[in-house]
């Protein structure tokens, strides 16, 4: 079994027939029927999310007992709040205090035994746009679409952001070249850019400045990635694994690493997707999510050509068989591609070490056996 | 099957989020034994999202590896049949569920808050922030934030512990405890939080009608129970609530408890009964740790035992919280190379994100045993902070995960390293679970203690050899002599700041072990300058490592200048890796005894 990605599919799928599945988080309505033709742009369903109440404990904001915070209370049950808007106030010597609504909503009711006043706010409108251009297959009344398209897609190692799409534009002209600011101008704005080598925070908050949609790299040092998202490194790595997620709502722009974290180049055949696809649509996802539904980041390109007549254009699933492409995973073959020459079987390692193995041909000729959870199917 | 029958064969799954594992054990001449174990890859995450999908094909494995069949199209062949087929019993242990988050708001009682906070370290749970409060002081900024952190954090149980008569610490409580996870659930499709009060009868009415309404709700009087009980029934509640979590969340799991012959009890709190269970069977100070989905570190010492779970901090999926949870300078002095502290971030990120790798390189092996080696010092930190003095162990026993590492002596060296142990007679005995049989021991003891003290006898430890603490000033050295069971005699000499290991052959127990007496070297609890010999069941047992002579200053000195540093850590390295044969000491076939006094020659080998 292969556990790296969250379909049974290899890591890169090249010209293929590929179903893009979008769903709305909460039961909606969709505007699209079966068989329309659909732009990334185009809205495809919506929905209305309640967010989560909020307590406000008006007693201790008014250093008042909880009996007595009623009667200072501006605002009754059901009534509308703004945000900004005072709903209690208690004056103390010369001195208002005030308690005030931190958004637009609803009061829903006061607690007189803790002093504590619920505020609901309103709903708010989930729109959920195509992403990828292409023929809508499915209709999932109330949830969402299937998108049928013809292009490329390839999970990445990590990613930070929501989805983006734009035109793919491939700066630095080689793989191993890294991204810096000297690279980006006002040209590449609303695009994707997609660079082989590592992404600078400098190149970052440039891209960001001249509107950017999304960057699609090899790999980024941390302390770059802390910089640039100017985050804590104290707390941006606290994860718990019920949903093992970075926080990434102040991205402001999307960023997609295909190997991870270091200097690591972006895999050949990757890059080879990406170069021929320049000047494509684009759409990535940054989001990244190793436990409790596993998300890995993604990119999507469209092919230039429709497909040949009679091409067999169903995606394959990941087999670790004679002869695949796979990349090694393990720290210190970050990068490495390798061809299957022996196909996993149960077999003892250095140090009689028992487990499941397989043994590669690496593009020096050598031969190596593997741990086959070091390994994942490239192509 | 009825209680009347005997189980002849058991399976044991052991589910954790990466890895699954299926062991069967039969009852073999007379004792229950580990016959063949099989393994496959989690399936609790997309594309397979079914706990049962991993277990199958971990039955698979197992059924290839002992040439039976245990599963058939559609169910597990319960029980055995006469072909051979089948098993009279499945069981499972399970780590693969999301850590419970739990917090504690506290008034008073110091007595009751004591006794849960190392029953809340202990349990399979990710322990939030505790929040003290008093009945009538001011909210500070401090606890304001702290409120905030813990409604941010969601946690899926509140402990209230008002242990006061005076009625305003709970109200206050109460009052925290509504801005932290609501006065009702927020969303339908969410499981509510649970919410346990423990406070005084008066309180009851006060507490019930305020999360009634929704939540899972327990209220325990103070008035009714002592500390210790609370406590029990606390660590109860938590273990229940983790298991109907499980259910409603794990895909899975449902069908898992409907095919087991035990409920399923969580990875950590098994590993924690068999060292317990070791501390009385072996009578010494045990501790046991393990790095497999999550970290757990367990110290048991006659009836008491203290143990250390956190399931969200290990070296695959918890890897990012290494980066929070470690001083990195600390892991990166153990390296016996330079590394930046930025390229240490690097690597636990990449590890992170590919959560499913082995080691493969010694580079890697020598990350990924500095990372443990400081991990077991912080478990090893927290779990003395709750009693009397340093963590004395005379067993220090590696789960599975120590197991990975193909070198005897990498283990044996972070264990030592690591936990640091100061036994009391100056002896350590280091053992792996080479086949992570811990977690179904404790397992099978829930439902065949016998069977489970059989298989624990027979088939768990795999001795790594001994370990003997010197305390020796660095200017002095200590000299000894350890004698064979076959008469041979090697006599050996180690200076202060040192490590010298002795050939001591795995199932050999020595003779005699002497130290000479003399200067001012220290051994266990022993006087300065005293001297120690360990004969009979005293003496120490060996393993591929042998018998290591640690004479290195405590705690661990490493010097400020980089390639001294590099030097050091070397040697140690170098030390542990080769079995002596000559420094310092020489051996002696039986019967060419030489005259007292006469100085070891020096061995041409």
């Amino acid at each position: 079994m292969l556990h790296q990605n969250p379909t049974r599919q290899p890591t890169l799928v090249r010209e293929n027939d590929l179903r893009i599945e979008r769903r709305l988080p909460v039961a909606g309505e969709v505007h699209v029927k079966v068989g329309e033709r659909v732009e990334a742009s185009t809205l495809v369903a919506t929905g209305e999310q309640t967010p989560p109440a909020t307590l406000i404990n008006v007693a201790r904001a008014l250093d008042i007992e909880p009996s007595a915070a009623e009667g200072r209370l501006t605002k009754e049950r059901g009534q509308a709040v703004h945000a900004g808007e005072v709903i209690a106030r208690r004056r103390r010597g010369l001195r208002s205090l005030t308690v005030r609504s931190p958004f637009d909503g609803t009061f829903v009711r006061f607690d007189a035994h803790l002093g504590t006043a619920l505020l609901r706010p309103h709903a708010t409108l989930t729109e959920l746009v195509a992403h990828v251009g292409g023929v809508i297959e499915e209709v999932e009344q109330g949830r969402g679409v299937t998108i049928r398209t013809l292009g490329s897609r390839f999970y990445g190692a990590f990613g930070v952001g929501d989805e983006a799409f734009g035109v793919l534009k491939i700066v630095g002209g080689d793989r191993q070249r890294p991204l810096g600011p000297e690279l980006i101008d006002n040209r590449a704005a609303r695009a994707i850019l997609a660079v082989g080598g590592t992404v600078s925070a400098a190149a970052l908050r440039k891209a960001a400045q001249v509107g950017v949609r999304g960057i699609i790299a090899g790999s980024i040092e941390e302390s770059e990635l802390i910089g640039w998202l100017g985050a804590k490194e104290a707390t941006l790595w606290r994860v718990g694994l019920p949903d093992w997620r970075i926080p990434t709502a102040d991205a402001p722009l999307t960023l997609v690493l295909t190997e991870g974290f270091g200097a690591t180049a972006m895999a050949q055949p990757l890059y080879d997707t990406l170069t021929a696809a320049d000047g494509m649509q684009g759409a990535i996802s940054g989001v990244t999510r190793l436990s409790g539904g596993l998300l890995r980041p993604e990119v999507v390109v469209l092919s230039r050509s429709a497909g040949r007549a009679g091409e067999d254009l169903t995606v394959p699933l990941a087999a670790l068989e004679p002869g695949t492409t796979v990349r090694l995973l393990d720290h210190d073959h970050l990068g490495v591609l390798a061809t299957v020459a022996e196909a996993p079987r149960r077999r003892r390692l250095e140090g009689d070490l028992l487990l499941s193995a397989l043994t590669v041909t690496l593009a020096n000729g050598k031969r190596m056996d593997l741990p086959t959870a070091n390994v994942e199917v490239l192509v | 099957m009825n209680a009347e029958q005997v189980r002849e064969s058991i399976v044991v799954a052991d589910c954790g989020r990466t890895l699954t594992r299926a062991t069967l054990v039969e009852f073999v001449e007379g004792a229950c034994r580990f016959i063949a174990q099989g393994t496959s890859a989690s399936t609790i995450e997309p594309p397979y999202d079914d706990l049962g999908v991993g277990l199958r094909a971990a039955l698979e494995s197992l059924e290839a590896a002992s040439r039976r069949r245990f599963a058939d199209r559609t169910r597990i062949i319960i029980p055995q049949e006469d072909s051979g087929d089948g098993t009279d019993a499945l069981l499972a242990t399970v780590a693969a569920t999301p850590p419970l988050r739990v917090g504690i708001l506290a008034t008073g009682g110091d007595g009751i808050l004591n006794a849960l906070l190392p029953i809340v370290r202990r349990s399979p749970v990710t322990a939030l922030p505790t929040l003290s409060v008093e009945p009538t002081a001011p909210i500070d900024a401090a606890t304001s934030a702290t409120v905030a952190t813990l409604a941010r954090l969601q946690p899926d149980l509140l402990l209230i512990v008002a242990a006061t008569d005076d009625q305003r610490g709970l109200q206050r409580l109460l009052g925290l405890a509504t801005e932290i996870v609501g006065t009702s659930p927020q969303r339908e499709t969410e499981t509510p939080p649970a919410v346990l009060v423990i406070a005084s009868e008066v309180g009851r009415d006060a507490a019930t009608s305020t999360f009634s309404d929704g939540y899972e709700f327990g209220f325990l009087a103070t008035n009714e129970y002592d500390p210790t009980d609370i406590a029990l029934t606390v660590e109860t509640e938590i273990l229940e609530l983790n298991t109907r979590r499980a259910a409603a969340t794990l895909p899975g799991f449902d069908s898992l408890e409907w095919m087991v012959a035990a409920p399923p009890l969580a990875r950590a709190r098994a590993i924690d009964l068999v060292n317990r269970y070791m501390a009385l069977q072996f009578d010494c100070a045990v501790v046991t740790v393990d790095l497999d989905e999550g970290f757990t570190c367990c110290w048991a010492h006659g009836g008491e035992g203290r143990a250390l779970s956190e399931p969200a901090l290990d070296l695959a999926l918890g890897a990012t919280n290494l980066l929070t949870a470690l001083p990195l300078p600390d892991v990166i002095r153990w390296l016996p190379f330079s590394l930046s502290e930025d390229t240490l971030r690097g690597w636990i990120l990449n590890r992170a994100v590919r959560p499913f790798t082995v080691p493969m390189t010694t580079r890697d092996r020598q990350i990924e045993a500095a990372l443990t080696r400081e991990l077991l010092r912080t478990g090893a930190t927290q779990l003395a902070g709750d009693g009397p003095g340093a963590l004395t162990a005379e067993l220090l026993v590696g789960g599975s995960f120590f197991a990975r590492w193909p070198d005897p002596t990498e283990p044996f060296m972070a264990l030592i390293d690591g936990l640091d142990p100061r036994p009391a007679s100056g002896i350590a005995q280091i053992a792996l679970d080479r086949d992570a049989l811990m977690p179904l021991i404790g397992a099978l003891g829930t439902l065949e203690p016998d069977r489970a003290a059989e298989l624990f006898e027979h088939d768990s430890l795999f001795d790594l050899g001994a370990c003997v603490v010197v305390d020796c000033p660095a200017n002095e050295q200590v000299q000894g002599e350890l004698v064979y069971q076959d008469g041979r005699r090697r006599n050996f000499e180690v200076r202060g700041g040192e490590v010298l290991r002795l050939p001591l052959r795995g199932g050999e127990r020595a003779a005699t072990l002497h130290f000479a007496p003399g200067k001012r070297a220290r051994i266990g609890n022993g006087g300065a300058g005293a001297g120690a010999t360990f004969e009979g069941e005293l003496a120490p047992h060996g393993g591929p490592v042998g018998l290591v002579i640690d004479a290195r200053e405590r705690p661990f000195a490493f010097p400020r200048n980089e390639q001294e540093r590099i030097a050091r850590v070397g040697s140690w390295l170098t030390a542990f890796q080769t079995v002596s044969r000559a420094t310092g000491g020489d051996e002696q076939r039986p019967g060419e005894d030489r005259a007292e006094g006469t100085p070891a020659p020096t061995d041409p080998a």
